[in-house]
């Protein structure tokens, strides 16, 4: 019925599978390790493909090649490309008016001082276009800070290093709001306390629950109707009495999400890869 | 009831049921993370975790 694809089975991986037996779904685990994507010996028998890949660039490769035999594939290729690449992420948001943190891109250090004119002076923030985690994320205070980091990463090998994605940084209390989307359906809204600016759960942060209010679900359900259906996890920061979107995230990370909050989104995961089945 | 060494330690870890190819586990001696690198038969093999890739993550 359903084939999930992975790297490493991770406690979220597991939660689905156990899912997938409580609601009698049969579900076929298939290592990345093994896979040879050969078109020209293309043979599948399942109706669906769960891409858990944890390598953005690996879950990608896969995803295209099922894709063209007309394979359904979660997430698709569509939500993929929207949330891998942050400065993608950031103008779909502009462009579809929902609130979201000041950016730009840039490619030369000559440009540092209009930049910080333009996102109204430090602190800063400098993200890798592809990248999680926290991963590689640096605040600028001040703009010896920035001329020493644009300088360390014009030394790093990948080309993408280049590309010089900086936003304002955003005084929010000492968390965020994770928000989980499965299709059409908000599933679960979290906070992710810290006491350090960068509040993944990767890095330690904690998570506890969070009501979502009118103004927040009604951003959200705007975003719905926005985005190519999939499963979404959705950072949102509290500034100034409101709200702002700061990414999309692919492939959501939701074990701690659902200890805490009871919410079965394993369950709601598999239902979703039906419902996707059914809709043929 | 199903067991392997870990390769850190060389602890013994139990399985109530046999694992999957590259499941994630803690050995519960050293508490390296550990991955099952096969499982043929009865027999199953561990291997310390990967290092986190650049492009790994939601
Ligand atoms: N502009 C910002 N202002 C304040 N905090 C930020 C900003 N950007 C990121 N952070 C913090 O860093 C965390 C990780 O940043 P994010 O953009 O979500 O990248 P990643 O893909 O690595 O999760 C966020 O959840 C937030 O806590
Ligand atoms: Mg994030
Ligand atoms: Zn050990």
């Amino acid at each position: 019925m359903i084939t999930l694809i992975y790297q490493l089975l991770r406690e979220d991986e597991k939660f689905i599978i156990e899912s997938a037996k409580k609601l009698n779904i049969e579900l076929n685990l298939l290592s990345a390790d093994k896979l040879i994507l050969d078109p020209r010996n293309f043979q599948f028998k399942d109706k669906l493909i769960l891409n858990r890949c944890l390598s953005q660039f690996i879950g990608d490769q896969i995803t295209h090649f099922f894709e063209t035999f007309n394979i359904k594939v979660i997430n698709s290729l569509e939500v993929n490309h929207l949330c891998s690449n942050k400065f993608i992420t950031s103008l779909f948001l502009i462009k579809n008016n929902i609130p979201t943190v000041p950016f730009l891109v840039f490619f030369h250090e000559e440009m540092i001082d209009k930049v910080s004119q333009i996102l109204e002076n430090y602190p800063l923030v400098l993200k890798p276009i592809y990248g999680s985690w926290g991963r590689l994320l640096a605040k600028i205070n001040d703009r010896d800070a920035f001329e020493g980091i644009i300088e360390h990463k014009k030394n790093l090998s990948s080309p993408y290093h280049n590309i010089f994605y900086t936003t304002k940084f955003i005084e929010k209390p000492n968390r965020d709001i994770r928000i989980t989307i499965i299709g059409k359906k908000i599933v679960s809204c979290v906070y992710r306390e810290s006491f350090h600016w960068i509040s993944n759960t990767a890095r330690g942060g904690k998570i506890k629950i969070c009501n979502l209010d009118k103004e927040l679900e009604n951003i959200c359900q705007n975003l719905i109707e926005k985005i190519p259906e999939g499963i979404y996890g959705i950072d949102v920061f509290e500034y100034q009495n409101g709200y702002l979107v700061n990414e999309l995230n692919n492939t959501v990370e939701f074990k701690n999400i659902q200890k805490v909050t009871g919410v079965n989104i394993s369950d709601e995961i598999i239902n979703f890869c039906l419902e996707k089945i059914n809709n043929d | 009831m199903f067991n392997a060494n870990c390769p850190i330690c060389g602890s013994q870890i139990n399985f109530s049921t046999l694992p999957e190819e590259n499941e994630l586990l803690n050995c519960g001696n050293c508490n390296n993370r550990l991955v099952t690198k096969s499982v043929i038969g009865n027999e199953i093999i561990l291997a310390e975790a990967p290092n986190i890739e650049e492009d790994w993550g939601e």
